[in-house]
């Protein structure tokens, strides 16, 4: 009996003293891996305050002045490229919701002449000059818009920008009736200029747009400048105002 | 525990009691009973030493009080690897910031071929000579430094040669990427990173005892576009140094200070030492009439004055030998607006002279103008104040002669005079925004709101034209002092400044620009007046730091803004019945669209 007690704490002492021997190895093992990191942590801080102290003096004000005079034509912003946030008109909210749209739109597509008869396609010519094509509007949409609101300026439902705005529109767009293909598209004649010498009060308040359907041959210097804002493009047309695109 | 000696046994000690009678005593239960005895003791004692190594060792390996703490923590990620905090400006762009670099030593006791290392370090390192070095090397000592601070590229060019007894020590340094552009204000340190000059001096301890960054309320953007401007009227007029600054009057932040010259931070030794001077701080000068804005400020608060009150100003003024005189003479007596539009000494002279001595010096030690500033550098000027203050100090003073403060004094005071009369101590490090700003009301709102008028109407009227930055509402005041130059004033050497504030309407930023000994050009006539030199400056200034500040651009011509800054030379503050005709319609904020017709641009 007495051997057997003794045999059971030598045995529980040997087996407390391999287990605290083997931890005591594990914890001296992890301390080494965790000054190494320690250590490679340091290095990496080391390496991420340089990387700032670079990133600071590259980014020396003086630098990028000469930098941007070198490489841009971008001046000081002048007091006059400012405008209020009052002062940028709201979009005429639609009389009736425009929810009624059988689909979405191509992104680009804009309603420019709401007089004309209902279901004529018309072709933009400011989505021209980045689609390379006509767009064409749709049928329904253009039959409720025309028919309701007076204001030209409506735009469409806001079209979330995607990249396939820039596809060509011809590619995206529903199937043209065979008239508006043939059309030519009008060439959009409002330069910022001349948005710009509007008389300053009125287009915030009503965004009449200025007869730009007039046909008007484009200038060949004018086609490498981006297209000009579009007459209901109301942040476009003050920033055409402020001569700030040029 | 109580164990006895060896070879004593407690039963038979020296005066034991005998055994019991009841057992015999032989020899051999005699022998027996002292080695059992024997053993006992011995027992006893490998027993209470064991205790105690087992005592101590489960102390040493369990409660591990003696023993050196091991590294149970991993290292702080944010915190940085130096031992020096860096310093930002107020967007968070590094202004100093400390470099781990490795410089090289050697123990030339471990050198045997101290011509061959020489050589060799000599070619890794072209800039270091050969015979010097070799004299270090060939030494009896057991550490010389051969360069401290290698690039990397150098650590390795080093590295590669492979030599013995040549080891690398890591060290730091600290870099300023900004470099020049804030040098007076950051200062730098010396070769063991203390600081020894501008904010590096100030918060050495701060520095190195917390590793967050200290953030300054100066703005990058801003200190250069100051710098540029300065630059270029320095070389416009051939002036010998300028000093700029902009203020925030509604918290005394300091949001740019700019002095030049300047210099190198990283090599502020072996340089002309007059580009280590912080003319905007440490530098006190005579103001001139800049001074005339607290001398106005001061009439109209006495309530014994008012704006419309007029002054002589046709007959000079003889003190002495001196005689104080107009820079132009008038041929009329002006109001006091008209004391302040067109900058008139002796206007400002009579005016002082009506308060009287005492209350002026009580003014300007209200306005801090008697003391340093509370500014956190150690190049902080002390005001040359007259004592005794006496009646020709007073009327020298009321157009800013004989009374030299910096340019942080001005502009401190100022911008409490704009503000809504409350005294801001400046600063340089960003106010936590939740904390409330220290100040104190040195003048009543009312005068306050008058001043801003004033202000406005050197600008519009006055001397200061070429400081108007369309849509930016500009005010101010110019000042041109004579620079003494021994015992008298000297007539070709001026300091010409302008005070500028905007949108005077309701004031949020002082752009201040002195300009010393600029020399009139031909574009200007021959003037070398704050007017003409320092207040287009200003000018240009707001011009490109208004959008930085997100001021918002108004139409200065609109009934409010004009309502808020009108004043005429009668000293009236309505406008005419029909307002000018406005160029814009009502409620349009747009600055300055071009009106019909005109191309923009």
């Amino acid at each position: 009996m007495k051997y057997k007690s003794a045999l059971f704490w030598g045995g529980l002492i040997a087996a407390a003293g391999f287990v605290l021997f083997e931890t005591s190895y594990e914890v001296q093992e992890l301390e080494e891996k965790l000054g190494s990191l320690n250590r490679k942590i340091m290095v990496e801080q080391e390496a991420i305050q340089i990387l700032k102290a670079e990133w600071s003096f590259l980014n020396d004000p003086t630098r990028l002045e000469n930098l941007s005079r070198e490489h841009l034509t971008l001046q000081p912003t002048e007091a006059r490229q400012f405008v209020a946030m009052n002062v940028v008109p709201m979009r005429p909210t639609p009389a009736v919701a425009p929810e009624e749209a059988p689909a979405p739109l191509p992104p680009m597509v804009r309603n420019q002449t709401p007089g004309k008869a209902p279901n004529v396609a018309t072709a933009s010519t400011g989505d021209s000059a980045v689609g390379g094509g006509a767009i064409v509007q749709g049928g329904v949409q253009g039959g409720v818009r025309g028919g309701v609101i007076p204001a030209s300026a409506t735009p469409m439902k806001p079209a979330p920008i995607k990249p396939s705005a820039i596809v060509p529109a011809s590619a995206k767009a529903p199937p043209l009736p065979a008239a508006a293909k043939a059309a030519p598209a009008p060439v959009l004649t409002t330069r910022p200029t001349e948005i710009a010498t509007k008389p300053a009060g009125v287009l915030p308040k009503t965004l009449t747009p200025p007869p730009a359907a007039r046909p008007q041959p484009q200038q060949a210097g004018f086609q490498a400048a981006p297209p000009p804002p579009q007459a209901h493009d109301s942040i476009g047309v003050l920033v055409a105002r402020l001569g700030a695109n040029r | 525990m109580n164990v006895p000696p060896p070879g004593i046994d407690p039963a038979h000690g020296a005066y034991g009691v005998p055994p019991p009678a009841s057992k015999p005593r032989t020899s051999l239960s005699v022998a027996l009973e002292q080695s059992r005895n024997r053993l006992m003791v011995t027992a006893a004692m490998v027993a209470v030493v064991f205790t105690a190594i087992g005592v101590k060792l489960v102390d040493a390996t369990l409660f591990n009080h003696a023993a050196e703490p091991r590294p149970r923590m991993a290292a702080e990620v944010d915190a940085p690897p130096v031992n020096r905090a860096d310093i930002v400006d107020r967007n968070g762009n590094l202004l100093a910031t400390s470099l781990a670099t490795q410089s090289l030593y050697a123990d030339p006791k471990l050198i045997s071929r101290p011509d061959e290392v020489a050589r060799k370090l000599t070619t890794a390192l072209p800039e270091l000579d050969y015979k010097d070095l070799l004299g270090k090397l060939s030494g009896d000592k057991r550490f010389v430094w051969i360069k401290r601070n290698l690039t990397p590229k150098q650590q390795a060019a080093v590295f590669r040669l492979g030599l013995p007894g040549v080891y690398f020590e890591r060290e730091e340094r600290r870099f300023y990427p900004a470099s020049n552009l804030t040098s007076h204000l950051v200062g730098f340190t010396g070769v063991d990173n203390n600081g020894l000059a501008g904010l590096e001096q100030q918060f050495n301890k701060r520095l190195t005892t917390d590793p967050k960054p200290l953030q300054l309320s100066i703005d990058l953007r801003l200190q250069h576009i100051l710098k540029k401007e300065l630059q270029a009227t320095i070389e416009e007029f051939s002036a010998i140094g300028a000093t700029g600054i902009v203020y925030d009057v509604r918290n005394g932040e300091v949001l740019s200070m700019v002095s030049l010259p300047d210099f190198d931070p990283h090599n502020p030794t072996g340089l002309d030492p007059d580009t280590l001077f912080n003319r905007a701080t440490l530098g006190v000068y005579e103001m001139g009439s800049t001074f005339k804005i607290f001398n106005t400020a001061m009439s109209l608060d006495s309530g014994k004055i008012r704006v419309s009150d007029t002054f002589d100003t046709i007959n000079n003024i003889q003190v002495g030998r001196f005689t104080i005189r107009e820079y132009h003479p008038f041929r009329h007596n002006l109001t006091v607006a008209e004391v302040f539009q067109e900058s008139s000494n002796l206007g400002s002279v009579r005016m002082a002279l009506t308060l009287g001595v005492q209350h002026q010096k009580s003014f300007l030690t209200k306005l801090g103008m008697t003391r340093p500033t509370a500014l956190e550098l150690p190049e902080n000027g002390w005001p040359l104040v007259p004592n005794p203050w006496r009646e020709v100090n007073t009327m020298t003073i009321s157009f800013g002669h004989g009374m030299s403060v910096s340019p942080m004094h001005t502009v401190n005071a100022a911008a409490a005079i704009i503000n809504g009369g409350v005294l801001h101590p400046p600063t340089l490090l960003k106010r936590d925004p939740a904390a409330e700003i220290p100040g104190e009301q040195v003048i009543s709102p009312k005068t306050s709101a008058m001043m801003r008028r004033l202000f406005r109407f050197v600008v519009t009227d006055g001397t200061a034209k070429a400081a108007n930055a369309k849509g930016y509402v500009v005010g101010g005041k110019t000042g041109t002092a004579e620079k003494q130059k021994g015992r008298s004033y000297a007539r070709n050497s001026r300091m010409s400044s302008f005070l500028g504030a905007f949108p005077m309407h309701d004031p949020r930023y002082v752009v201040y620009v002195l300009v010393d000994e600029p020399k009139g050009t031909k574009k200007t006539y021959g003037f070398a007046t704050g007017g003409w030199v320092a207040a287009p400056a200003v000018g240009r200034i707001v011009k490109q730091i208004g959008p930085l500040l997100g001021v918002q651009p108004v139409d200065e011509a609109s009934p409010e803004i004009v309502n808020a800054t009108f004043i005429n030379t009668a000293g009236q503050t309505t406008p005419p019945a029909p307002p000018p005709p406005p160029a814009q319609p009502k409620g349009s904020t747009v600055a300055s669209v071009p009106p019909a017709g005109n191309k923009p641009r």
